[in-house]
C-alpha cells in the first residue's frame, strides 16, 4: 500500500511540475492562451507529432533504466552520459565495419557492441575503486568526461564522415540496420519494444533473479550484505557493468531508429535519465511514465517554440524545477525517517 | 530536613513516536513525582519510556502534552537550556565526549567564561572547576585528555559538568551498563555522597538489585504507563520484575550439564590490525562441541575485531581459525557460511538485518548462494514467504505477515528474527555478538533459552558480551580480554566473584603476562 501511495506522490510532484510549466510559459509569452494551447496539445495534434514524442521518450526510458538499475546499489554512477556516448561509437563503428553482413547480425553485433563499450566505461570505476579506493562517484564522472572528448576526438578524425553536410558526424550505417518505423511518417521505430522489454527486463531482474536481489539488499545495507557473505565488490561492478551497458543501448537504439548515424553532440539523454531514475526512485515500473512525461514536456515546449514566442529553454527550467520538488522531497522525508529512526533507540534505555 | 511532597511533579505526560507508518505511544499520559533529597529510581523494561520521560525533563525532547511543577511552580521546559537553567542534568547512557580534549575543556565545553575581548579565561575557569571537585568530592586529573580514560572516569566527567553547571536535580540514565563491578560501586558511592549535599537523583535502571541498593523511592513504568510507586524499602525484587515485566516470569532455564565433545572452533595465535593499531594480539582459545565460552571484556578491548576476524568480516594480519579442524583463516564470509559458521552480530540493526527490507527479504539473505529456493538465477518468493511464515510462528516473531518491514519490529524481535536466520543453517559453531542488549526481559530469557538448546545439540558457541551477569549465567567458560589480550580463562564455577572477574577486565591481573607470579589462578 505505501509503495503505491509512494508512486502515486511521485507522479504527483511531476505533475505539479507540469502545471509550473504551463504557469511558466503563460508569462513568458505575450500570447499566453495560444503558447498554452501549443505545448498541451502539439505534441498530440498529430500521428506524425505524437510518434515523434514517443521516438523521444526511447533513449529517455533506456537511460533512466539505467540510472535506476545502478542507484538501486547506492552506487552513484554520474558517468552515464560518457558511457553512453562511448557506447554509442562501439556500437557505430561495429555497424560501419559490419556493412556488408545481413541485417539482423549487424544490429545485433552493433547493439552488443554498444553496451559492452558502455558497460565496459562503467566497470573501469568498480574496478579502479577496488584497487585504488578511489570514489565512485567522481571516478564515473571523470572518466565519462574525458571519454567524451576521446569519443569526440575519433568523430572529427578518424571515424569521420567527410561528404556530411550537416554538422561533424560518423559516416552513415547501411539503411539495411535501420528498425522499421511504424507509426505514419514519423520517428517512431521498433525501438519502443526494446525499451517496454527493457522496462520489464530490469524490474523482473531486480525483484526476481538473484544478482539483482543482492543489488537491491547492496544499496540498502552494504555492512548487512558483506555479513551475510554477498560479495559486495562484485555485485557492485555488475551494477556498473549493466549500467553503463544499458546506457550504450539506449544511445544506439536512437541511432538505429532515427538519426542513423551518430553526430559528434552530446544528447543529454544520460543526465535525463539519471533526474528520471531520481524521481522514479529506480522503480523500473515508473521510469516508463516519468520519461514519456520528460519526452512530453520537451516536444511541448517545442511546439510552442515553434509556433508561438516562448523560447526552447524553458523546457530545460520546468525539468530541473520538477526534479528539485521531487528531489527535495526526497530529502525532507529522508531527514524525517532518520529522526523517526532515532526515536525508538532512544525509546529504549 | 524538611521535605516538600511535590519537589518535582510531572504531571499528565504523554508522547508519541511515529515509526515506519506505525504510531507508538512511548509515553501514556504518566504522572511522576519526586521529594526533594531523595535518590529515586525510575524502572521498566527497554521500551517503558525510562529515558523518554527524563528526556522530556532535561529538555532534550519536547512532550506531546502535559505540565511540569518544580517547588509547586509551573515550568516550561522547552530545550537542554531550559533545563540547565533549572538547574535539571542528566548524565546520557552513551557520553557526549571528546577524546582528544583534556578533562578541564570537557567539562567547560560550551559554557567557557570569556574576558573580555573574547578570551577564554583559563585560570579563572580551572579554579571554579577546583572549587566544584572540592565541594563535591569527585577527584580528576583535569589535564589528561578523554581519550585515555577508563568508562567510570568518562562518566565522572559527566557527573562534574552538571555539578559546574550547579545541577541540582541529576538524572543518571542506565550508568552502570558500561561500568565494571569495582566502577560500579564507586559510582554508587558517589550518588550517595550527592545525596548528602542535598540534591535530587533520578536513576533509571532496569537492574533490579542496583535499584534496591542506592534508592529510597521508586515508580516502575510499563509501556507508557506508571504501574507502580513507592518506598523502595517496601519492595523485593521478585515483585518489581513482575510489575515491569506485567506477568509472572519464569526462572531462567537452567544450564544442564552437558559432555563436551571434540573441538569445533580452535583460534591460535590471532592478531587484528585495524586502522594502522593492533587491535587484537595473538589470541588463542578452543570451543568444544556443547560448550558455551564467552569473552567479556569493557568496550573496545578487541572482542568485536576478534569475532569480526574468526567470520570473515576483517582480515587478520596473523594467526589461525580452524572450524571443525579445517584452516579457514583465508576464507571469505560466505565460504566461512557455508562450512558450519554462524554469526549473530553485535550490531544487530546495522550489521545483522536491513531495516528497510521485508523479514521474508531479511530471511532469504542467510541462504545466499546455496541455491535454496530458486531456479535458475530465479528467486521463488512464494516458497520463501510460506518459509518465512513457518519461521515467524517457531520464533514467536510479533509480525502479522512475511512482507512486515524489519524496522518496524522491536529490538527483540528483530533479534529474533537474525536468530531465526542464523540457526536455519543450521551451523555447527555459533558467534553470539551482544545478543540481548538492550532487549527486554522476556525476550532476553527466551534468546537465553535457545542458547542453552543450541549447546544442548552439541553446537559449539562463542559468546560475546559486556553484560557480567549474562556470562555467568550462560557459559561454561569465561575468557576476559583486556587491550586486545587474553587476561583470562576461568572455568564458571562457584568460586568464581563479579570481583575477580572485573580485575582481569580492567586489566590489573594477567594470567598470562610474561614473569606473572600468579600464572595460574586457583578456582574452588
Amino acid at each position: 500500500m505505501s509503495r503505491k501511495k509512494q508512486a502515486f506522490l511521485q507522479l504527483a510532484v511531476v505533475l505539479i511540475g507540469l502545471l509550473l510549466a504551463c504557469i511558466v510559459i503563460m508569462v513568458c509569452s505575450k500570447t499566453p492562451l495560444e503558447a498554452l494551447r501549443y505545448f498541451l496539445t502539439g505534441p498530440f495534434s498529430s500521428v506524425y507529432n505524437f510518434g515523434n514524442l514517443l521516438s523521444y521518450s526511447v533513449p529517455l526510458i533506456i537511460e533512466g533504466l539505467a540510472s535506476a538499475l545502478v542507484f538501486s546499489a547506492s552506487v552513484w554512477n554520474l558517468g552515464i552520459e560518457g558511457q553512453m556516448f562511448f557506447g554509442m561509437l562501439c556500437g557505430t563503428f561495429t555497424a560501419c565495419q559490419l556493412s556488408q553482413a545481413p541485417a539482423a547480425v549487424g544490429i545485433i553485433l552493433s547493439v552488443a557492441a554498444a553496451f559492452a563499450g558502455g558497460g565496459a566505461a562503467a566497470w573501469v570505476s568498480a574496478w579502479i575503486d577496488r584497487k585504488f579506493s578511489v570514489n565512485i562517484m567522481l571516478s564515473t564522472l571523470l572518466i565519462s568526461n574525458a571519454l567524451s572528448y576521446i569519443v569526440m576526438y575519433f568523430l572529427e578524425g578518424p571515424f569521420n564522415d567527410p561528404r556530411s553536410a550537416s554538422g561533424t558526424c560518423s559516416p552513415k550505417l547501411s539503411t539495411r540496420f535501420m528498425l522499421a518505423k511504424i507509426m505514419g511518417n514519423s520517428d517512431l521505430h521498433t525501438g519502443i519494444f526494446i525499451a517496454l522489454a527493457c522496462v520489464v527486463l530490469v524490474w523482473w531482474f531486480l525483484h526476481y533473479h538473484r544478482k539483482g536481489f543482492e543489488i537491491i539488499m547492496t544499496g540498502q545495507n552494504r555492512r548487512f550484505a558483506e555479513y551475510s557473505g554477498i560479495k559486495v565488490d562484485s555485485i557492485i561492478a555488475l551494477a556498473l557493468f549493466l549500467s553503463g551497458g544499458l546506457a550504450g543501448l539506449g544511445g544506439m537504439v536512437d541511432i538505429l531508429g532515427v538519426h542513423g548515424k551518430m553526430r559528434c553532440m552530446m544528447t543529454g539523454f544520460g543526465w535525463d535519465g539519471v533526474s528520471i531514475a531520481m524521481i522514479a526512485r529506480n522503480d523500473p515500473l515508473l521510469v516508463l511514465p516519468i520519461a514519456f512525461i520528460f519526452a512530453f514536456l520537451e516536444k511541448g515546449v517545442e511546439s510552442a517554440a515553434l509556433f508561438s514566442d516562448v523560447s526552447p529553454a524553458v523546457a530545460q527550467m520546468i525539468q530541473a524545477v520538477i526534479l528539485f520538488f521531487a528531489t527535495a522531497q526526497f530529502l525532507f522525508r529522508r531527514k524525517r525517517a532518520a529522526g523517526k529512526k532515532a526515536a525508538p533507540e532512544g525509546r529504549t534505555s | 530536613m524538611k521535605e516538600n511532597p511535590c519537589f518535582l511533579y510531572m504531571h499528565d505526560i504523554s508522547k508519541q513516536y511515529h515509526v515506519y507508518g506505525q504510531t507508538t505511544q512511548a509515553l501514556d499520559h504518566v504522572d511522576f513525582s519526586v521529594r526533594r533529597g531523595t535518590v529515586h529510581g525510575l524502572l521498566g523494561e527497554n521500551g517503558a519510556g525510562k529515558t523518554t520521560l527524563m528526556k522530556i525533563l532535561s529538555g532534550v525532547e519536547t512532550g506531546d502534552g502535559g505540565e511540569i511543577f518544580l517547588e509547586g511552580r509551573k515550568v516550561q521546559i522547552r530545550n537542554a537550556q531550559d533545563a540547565i537553567g533549572l538547574r535539571i542534568g542528566i548524565v546520557h547512557q552513551h557520553f557526549s565526549l571528546i577524546e582528544e580534549f583534556t578533562v578541564l575543556e570537557n567539562v567547560v565545553l560550551g559554557r567557557e567564561k570569556v574576558r573580555w575581548p573574547g578570551v577564554v579565561d583559563k585560570k579563572k575557569i580551572r579554579s571554579e572547576v577546583e572549587e566544584t571537585m572540592k565541594k563535591s568530592g569527585l577527584v580528576l586529573d583535569l589535564d589528561r585528555k578523554v581519550g585515555t580514560l577508563a568508562m567510570g572516569e568518562k562518566q565522572k566527567i559527566e557527573i562534574l559538568r552538571l555539578l559546574y553547571d550547579d545541577a541540582d536535580i541529576l538524572i543518571f540514565d542506565e550508568p552502570t551498563s558500561v561500568l565494571v563491578e569495582q566502577e560500579t560501586r564507586q559510582l554508587l558511592s558517589i550518588i550517595r555522597t550527592l545525596k548528602e549535599q542535598g540534591r535530587t537523583i533520578i536513576y533509571i535502571s532496569h537492574k533490579v538489585d542496583e535499584v534496591l541498593s542506592i534508592t529510597d523511592e521508586l515508580t516502575i513504568l510499563r509501556a507508557g504507563h506508571s504501574v507502580a510507586t513507592g518506598l523502595t524499602s517496601e519492595q523485593d525484587a521478585d515483585s518489581i520484575v513482575e510489575l515491569m515485566v506485567g506477568k509472572k516470569v519464569e526462572r531462567e532455564m537452567p544450564r544442564l550439564p552437558v559432555k563436551k565433545g571434540e573441538c569445533l572452533l580452535s583460534v591460535k595465535d590471532l592478531s587484528v590490525r585495524e586502522g594502522g593499531v593492533q587491535r587484537v594480539k595473538g589470541v588463542s582459545f578452543e570451543v568444544r562441541s556443547g560448550e558455551i565460552a564467552g569473552i567479556i571484556g569493557i568496550n573496545g578491548n578487541g572482542q568485536l575485531e576478534l569475532v569480526n576476524a574468526v567470520c570473515g568480516l576483517v582480515p587478520a594480519s596473523g594467526g589461525q581459525v580452524l572450524l571443525k579442524g579445517e584452516d579457514i583463516t583465508l576464507d571469505p564470509v560466505l565460504k566461512r557460511r557455508q562450512k558450519g559458521l554462524g554469526y549473530i552480530p553485535e550490531d544487530r540493526i546495522h550489521v545483522g538485518s536491513c531495516s528497510g527490507a521485508t523479514i521474508a527479504e531479511n530471511m532469504e539473505m542467510g541462504q545466499v548462494e546455496n541455491g535454496k529456493f530458486e531456479r535458475r538465477g530465479c528467486l521463488e518468493w512464494k516458497s520463501i514467504r510460506g518459509w518465512t511464515a513457518q519461521l515467524i510462528s517457531e520464533y514467536h516473531i510479533k509480525a502479522p505477515d512475511p512482507d512486515t518491514l524489519v524496522g518496524a519490529l522491536s529490538g527483540g524481535h528483530i533479534q529474533r528474527v537474525i536468530i531465526a536466520r542464523e540457526f536455519s543453517g543450521d551451523p555447527s559453531v555459533l558467534l553470539a555478538g551482544e545478543i540481548t542488549m538492550g532487549l527486554d526481559v522476556e525476550s532476553v530469557r527466551y534468546i537465553h533459552s535457545l542458547m542453552l538448546k543450541m549447546r544442548e545439540n552439541g553446537k559449539a558457541i562463542l559468546l560475546v558480551t559486556s553484560d557480567i551477569n549474562e556470562i555467568l549465567e550462560l557459559s561454561d567458560r569465561i575468557l576476559v580480554m583486556h587491550e586486545g589480550r587474553m587476561t583470562a580463562v576461568l572455568e564458571n564455577g562457584d568460586g568464581l566473584s563479579k570481583n575477580m572477574i572485573g580485575e582481569y577486565m580492567l586489566g590489573l591481573k594477567d594470567q598470562f603476562a610474561q614473569g606473572s607470579t600468579e600464572k595460574k589462578v586457583t578456582l574452588a
